[in-house]
């Protein structure tokens, strides 16, 4: 089939405007994952110099104590936040949306704040907020007669720390997307189920979460990419302390690329995580994507 | 400059080697033997020792003098000063603040106390651990004494520089802190009455944690011969006074005359002899990770000191053959 000249100048036109978002998406992201991968088949670090090692790298993986650590932490850490986030946000914004709730545009904005913040100062502030001494937190678990913990020193603590702070600055972000999808929903559905007789949870469960799927398979899909690369709140907090309770996979691969000179060996930790994550995303996509419709 | 952290730097080439270049000859002997040896890594003099933040144990007068006891002095020895830490310590503030945590390098304090019972992390080669000796396990059972005695703040909360705001805020009636703290207690915390002391004796020394940089020069540099005159130019007497003394820091150079009028730095300059660095070896890093891993496991108490060091042993050996 012959492509008409009008029609060859609009592609050209529309990839001309597509150039700059694909010229980044080539230099920023295709070329330096192409490079990881290229890298994970080699050994040693910048400053110790690379040598070929086959795949050594992904047979020796499985068998380091601290990746495989790493590997449970993290995992214990996504099993917990993204239903816990989820719910939280959901139930949150279904609230907020509510017409007779007053004063919800206050409750937005306060649930909202902590994503403004860049996470290093959140953790630094929730540092200050759990401190077993003079942290709020601790303050009001004391006057109900609650023995606090000792967040970041305990190995039973630290990863519950860091879900809380994870779980505070996430809720808003969350919530502000399902609001969104909620008030997208037409009133008439709603109305007709009153009449219907249908109950709040009747409604909740027939209506609103049926229509929202695409929006909870979204935030699903992006809770569980962001959340198994969860590092700031640990570079700050505990550097994978105490005794690797909170190393996540990605602070693994930080403290390998950059503390141990290992970056060929960093390289494979992170095209597993890849791996890992993708087949995760696409197990989601297959098994909960529906279009519905009333 | 170079640190302690940078030892992957030095074997891995990227430092030239000033002594078979000829360079190092012009300045050695304006320097102390020991600290001259410190930048001498894998048998190449890699740099010229410049400054360092070493430690002493600061106290603080005034819970010293509430508590009715007399002030800490150099002759003062391990059961001494648990003993005063014992009875120093009440709800308002603890005998001692010893940062354990791996975050912020908290573990710096802790070689102290292993040096001065006689242990080490690694054997004088550096081929394999020595952090389960006896004197190593002896330096862990006591440290792990002030835990649970409750002389010390609970584990987790301070590293290396947090627990100098502790002490300076009148939370700790000791802490072993960087020379650098003065400046900070002379304009922050003017009121705060302290003293300086040696590290209690232990059974086999009286060392201070050292921590001394210095200045290299990048094997790859086209223009050594060049670099090497700004080197020396600004490791030069002059330079070395106006730089090290605005930051607070300790001259490597015999001949500053720094601090001639500060007797409390030269407190500090008085006992750099006793100031000992830790080991510089490529994998440094990971083997500090993988050794404070087990001694926060025994001080959290899943582990007892002699379990926490064979493992911590077995980890820093697994690693040193790789």
């Amino acid at each position: 089939m012959r492509i008409s000249a009008k029609t060859l100048h609009e592609n050209l036109v529309s990839y001309l405007f597509l150039s700059p978002i694909l010229l980044f998406f080539i230099v920023f992201m295709l070329i330096p994952l192409a490079w990881t991968i290229y890298l994970s088949f080699f050994a040693g670090g910048i400053l110790q110099g690379l040598r070929f090692a086959g795949i050594n790298n992904f047979l020796t993986l499985f068998r380091n104590r601290i990746f495989l650590t790493s590997l449970r932490v993290t995992g214990i850490y996504v099993v917990i936040i993204i239903p816990v986030v989820i719910a939280i946000s959901l139930f949150l914004a279904v609230l907020v949306v509510d017409r007779h709730i007053r004063g919800k545009n206050v409750f937005k904005v306060a649930l909202f704040f902590p994503n403004l913040a860049p996470m290093v100062v959140l953790a630094v502030l929730w540092y200050f907020i759990i401190h077993p001494e003079i942290g709020m937190f601790n303050i009001v678990l004391r006057s109900l007669k609650i023995s606090p913990p000792n967040w970041l020193g305990s190995s039973s603590y630290a990863l519950a720390a860091i879900i809380l702070l994870e779980l505070w600055r996430g809720v808003g972000f969350y919530m502000v997307i399902y609001i969104a999808a909620l008030i997208a929903i037409p009133n008439e559905l709603y109305e007709a189920a009153i009449i219907d007789g249908a109950m709040g949870f009747r409604r909740l469960t027939r209506i609103t979460l049926p229509l929202i799927r695409p929006t909870l398979l979204f935030t699903l899909v992006m809770a569980t990419i962001w959340n198994f690369q969860f590092f700031d709140s640990v570079f700050v907090l505990t550097r994978g302390g105490p005794a690797n309770s909170t190393s996540s996979v990605v602070w693994y691969i930080y403290a390998n690329a950059f503390q141990y000179d290992k970056l060929g060996f960093a390289s494979t930790m992170a095209v597993v995580l890849m791996v890992i994550i993708l087949i995760l995303s696409l197990l989601q996509f297959k098994f909960l994507r529906s279009d519905f419709y009333y | 400059m170079v640190d302690l952290w940078s030892a992957q730097y030095a074997f891995a080439g990227q430092f030239a080697d000033l002594g078979s270049a000829g360079y190092a000859t012009q300045v050695k002997d304006g320097y102390p033997e020991l600290l001259w040896a410190i930048p001498f890594i894998n048998g190449h003099q890699y740099g010229i020792p410049f400054a360092a933040d070493p430690r002493m144990f600061f106290y603080n007068k005034d819970i010293f003098d509430k508590a009715g006891l007399s002030y800490p002095t150099d002759a003062w020895t391990w059961d001494s000063f648990l003993e005063q830490a014992k009875k120093i310590t009440t709800k308002e503030h603890f005998g001692f603040v010893l940062p354990s945590t791996y975050a912020g390098r908290g573990y710096l304090d802790y070689f102290t106390w292993l040096w001065n019972n006689g242990g080490e992390v690694l054997n004088e080669k550096m081929t394999e651990a020595r952090i389960n000796s006896p004197e190593a396990v002896g330096a862990l059972e006591y440290v792990l004494k002030m835990f649970r005695e409750g002389i010390v703040p609970p584990h987790g909360l301070y590293d290396n520089v947090s627990q100098e705001d502790f002490f300076m805020r009148g939370g700790a009636a000791s802490a072993n802190m960087r020379g650098i703290t003065i400046a900070t207690i002379r304009n922050d915390f003017p009121n705060l009455k302290w003293g300086l002391v040696r590290p209690p004796k232990g059974k086999k020394a009286q060392y201070g944690l050292g921590s001394w940089g210095f200045y290299a020069l990048a094997e790859k540099c086209p223009n050594k011969a060049q670099a090497w005159e700004w080197l020396k130019y600004i490791t030069s007497k002059d330079i070395t006074v106006r730089y090290v003394g605005a930051v607070g820091m300790y001259p490597a150079r015999k001949d500053t005359g720094l601090y001639a009028d500060d007797p409390e730095r030269q407190v500090f300059l008085k006992n750099m002899p006793y100031a000992k660095n830790i080991f510089i070896h490529p994998k440094g890093e990971e083997i500090f990770q993988v050794w404070w891993t087990e001694m926060e496991l025994a001080i959290m108490g899943k582990k007892n000191a002699q379990q926490a060091s064979n493992d911590a042993a077995k980890a820093v050996n697994q690693l040193l053959q790789e």
